[in-house]
C-alpha cells in the first residue's frame, strides 16, 4: 500500500545474508512482511512469525546484528543491519 | 547512584500521560517509563516520525483524540522526564526500579509508583494458530494503520473483540480482500450495544462508518461462526470455520474453507500487570473481562505502600475511562506527595463521577455483549498447541492436570508458559482450561512473576555489575 504515506527513506537489511529493501523509521517486521518473509524462527520444524506484533509475544524473536532473541515487531530497521533466522528444537518436559 | 523521582510513572499511554500531565501541573519531579519510541502506548500509536500520512484525518477518530492528548503531554509534561525505549526490567528494594535502554542498565528511585502498564489480547486459539501468517487483530491493525501494510491481498478476520470490525474495516480500507468476517458473538447480539452507544457519539459515528465500508464492500459476514481449523506448511493457506453446537462439535452443513493469506483473530482485551505481580501487589480475578486486575482501595493505592494502578493493567475500560483513571491516579498521588490537600482530589473525584459511571457501564455492557463465552478452547483438538514458545499441546496441560496440577504454578511442569513470552499469551488459556475442570479461580491463581520481567542478554548485567563494583571500589 503506497496510497496515503510517504515513507523514510529506503535502506538495505539483510536477511539470511539475502538484501532485502526497507524504509527509515520502519520496524524489521513491517520490513520482512512487505517481502513476503513470514518466518522469523522454528521449533522442531514449525515455523513461527509475527503474530502479536507489539512486543508480547515474542514469536517474531530473530537473531539480529548477532543477539539472540530480538523482537523484530519492536526493532527498527538499521541500514545494513543482519537479521537471521533462529532455529530450535524443544528439550522435551519431564514431568 | 540511582537518579530520584517524586512519581515514576511506567506505561505512556493514555493513564500514563494524563497521570503525568496532573503531577507535573503540581510541580511534582515526575519520569515515564515506555518502550515504545514515542508516547501514546497501544490505542493512541502514532505511525514513525521517519514517515508522513498525506491526509491525517483517515486515520480516524482515535488517532485524532491520541494526538490531542499527547501535544498536552508533552506541552505540560516538559517538565518530566521521558524514558522512551526503555523497558522496566524489575522492581527491587528500596522503591528502585532497573531499566534498560538499548545496551544500558539503569537504577532509578521512586517516592510513588504508578503503575499504567496496558492490555494485551486474549489469543483465539485453534489447531494451526502458530502459522506465520495468523496474527492478533491488534497486530494486524498496527501494521495496516500504522505502518501501511497489508500484509498480503485475501484477509479472514475472526474472534470475539471490540477490534473485530474496526480491523475488518481498515483493512477493506487500504485495498485489502476480506473473505469473511467471523464473529464468534452472533449479530443480533451487537444490537444491546446501541442504548448505550447514544452516550457515546465518537463511538457510535465510528462504529457506523465502520459498517458502511464493510457493507459497501460487500464482505461477507459469518455471524456465530469460529475459526475451527488452518493449514499450510511455512505459513497460513486455508481456514475453515463453522458453527459449533454445545459439545464444541461442528453443526451439519455450516463448514466452510476460505483459502488467504492472512488470518486475524483474538478473543478481547485482557490487563497486563506484570510489574504489578512482581512487585507483590494484591490482584482479584475479574470474572467478568476474565483476567486478573491489581486491587486498589481507596481509589487508586494499591496493596503495597507508595504503589498505584490506573488504566487497562488495572481495569479493563479502554481509552476514556483510562485517561480519567490517569487523571485520578496522578492527582491522589499529588495529593499524598502533599503537593495538593485533600478536599482538591475529592472534588475532582465528584466532579467527574458522573461521566465515569456512564464510561464504567458502557465497558460492562461491552464485555458482556462481546464475551468469547466460556471453555471455548476445551473444544478443541488435544493437538492443538497452547503455549506457542514451548509447543505444550491442550493434551498436555490436560493430562498435567490429571496429574495433580491445580495451580498456575504446577501446571508448568508441562513447560506451560516457561518459554520467552513468559506466559504472556497462554496465561489466560491455561487459567480457562484448569477452571473448566472445576478448580477455584483462587486456588488457580496466576503464573508468579520474576526479575527480569522482560528477557534481556546476561551480558548487560555482567558489564552493569563490573561498572558497579568499579563505582563502588
Amino acid at each position: 500500500m503506497d496510497q496515503g504515506v510517504i515513507r523514510g527513506r529506503a535502506l538495505t537489511i539483510h536477511v539470511d545474508g539475502i538484501p532485502v529493501r526497507a524504509y527509515q523509521g520502519q520496524t524489521i517486521a513491517a520490513a520482512l512482511l512487505s517481502e513476503g518473509i513470514f518466518t522469523s524462527r522454528t521449533i522442531n520444524q514449525q515455523h513461527l512469525g509475527v503474530y502479536c506484533n507489539m512486543g508480547i509475544c515474542h514469536s517474531c524473536a530473530m537473531t539480529v546484528d548477532g543477539i539472540a532473541n530480538v523482537r523484530i515487531c519492536k526493532t527498527l530497521v538499521s541500514d545494513g543491519c543482519q537479521v537471521e533466522t533462529q532455529r530450535f528444537s524443544k528439550v522435551e518436559a519431564n514431568g | 547512584m540511582a537518579d530520584a523521582f517524586e512519581a515514576v510513572i511506567v506505561g505512556m499511554g493514555p493513564a500514563g500521560m494524563a497521570a503525568a500531565i496532573e503531577l507535573c501541573r503540581r510541580g511534582a519531579h515526575v519520569a515515564v517509563v515506555d518502550e515504545n519510541p514515542q508516547p501514546g502506548g497501544q490505542v493512541y500509536r502514532r505511525f514513525a516520525q521517519e514517515f508522513t500520512a498525506e491526509d491525517e484525518t483517515s486515520l480516524g477518530v482515535n488517532y485524532a483524540k491520541g494526538k490531542k492528548l499527547i501535544e498536552e503531554f508533552w506541552k505540560v509534561g516538559k517538565q518530566c522526564v521521558v524514558l522512551n525505549d526503555t523497558h522496566v526490567w524489575g522492581g527491587f528494594a528500596d522503591n528502585q526500579l532497573a531499566l534498560r535502554h538499548a545496551d544500558k542498565i539503569a537504577l532509578i528511585k521512586y517516592k510513588k509508583l504508578l503503575l499504567a502498564e496496558g492490555a494485551s489480547e486474549r489469543p483465539s486459539v485453534f489447531p494451526g494458530w502458530t502459522l506465520p501468517g495468523v496474527m492478533t487483530l491488534g497486530g494486524l491493525q498496527k501494521l495496516v494503520s500504522r505502518e501501511f501494510l497489508l500484509p498480503g491481498k485475501r484477509f479472514l478476520i475472526a474472534g470475539a473483540s471490540p477490534l473485530l470490525i474496526p480491523v475488518a474495516a481498515e483493512v477493506l480500507k487500504a485495498g485489502g480482500e476480506v473473505a469473511g468476517i467471523c464473529t464468534v458473538v452472533p449479530l443480533g447480539r451487537y444490537l444491546n450495544l446501541f442504548p448505550k452507544l447514544v452516550f457515546q457519539r465518537e463511538i457510535l459515528f465510528e462504529a457506523i462508518r465502520h459498517a458502511f465500508e464493510i457493507v459497501r464492500r460487500n464482505a461477507p459476514v459469518f455471524s456465530g461462526y469460529t475459526v475451527v481449523s488452518c493449514a499450510g506448511e511455512k505459513r497460513i493457506r486455508k481456514a475453515g470455520i463453522a458453527k459449533l453446537d454445545a459439545n464444541g462439535r461442528i453443526a451439519g452443513g455450516s463448514m466452510r474453507t476460505f483459502e488467504i493469506d492472512i488470518l486475524a483473530a483474538s478473543n478481547g482485551i485482557i490487563t497486563m500487570s506484570r510489574l504489578g505481580r512482581q512487585l507483590g501487589c494484591r490482584h482479584e480475578y475479574d470474572s467478568e473481562g476474565l483476567c486478573w486486575q491489581v486491587k486498589t482501595a481507596p481509589f487508586f493505592r494499591s496493596s503495597q505502600a507508595d504503589i498505584y494502578a490506573a488504566g487497562d493493567s488495572h481495569v479493563i475500560g479502554g481509552r476514556d475511562l483510562a485517561e480519567w483513571n490517569g487523571r485520578m491516579a496522578g492527582l491522589e498521588i499529588a495529593k499524598d506527595l502533599g503537593r495538593i490537600p485533600a478536599d482538591e482530589f475529592n472534588r475532582r473525584l465528584s466532579d467527574n463521577a458522573g461521566r465515569r459511571e456512564r464510561l464504567r457501564r458502557y465497558v460492562s455492557t461491552l464485555q458482556r455483549v462481546l464475551s468469547p463465552g466460556a471453555n471455548q478452547i476445551g473444544r478443541q483438538d488435544l493437538n492443538t498447541i497452547v503455549c506457542r514458545c514451548e509447543q505444550v499441546t491442550l493434551g498436555d496441560v490436560l493430562s498435567g492436570i490429571e496429574k495433580g496440577c491445580r495451580t498456575m504454578h504446577e501446571i508448568k511442569r508441562t513447560r506451560v508458559g516457561m518459554g520467552l513470552c513468559q506466559g504472556r499469551v497462554c496465561e489466560s488459556i491455561v487459567t480457562e482450561i484448569i477452571l473448566g475442570k472445576g478448580i477455584p479461580i483462587e486456588e488457580i491463581g496466576y503464573f508468579g512473576i520474576r526479575q527480569p520481567i522482560a528477557p534481556i542478554p546476561i551480558a548487560l548485567l555482567e558489564r552493569y555489575a563490573a561498572q558497579d563494583a568499579r563505582e563502588s571500589a
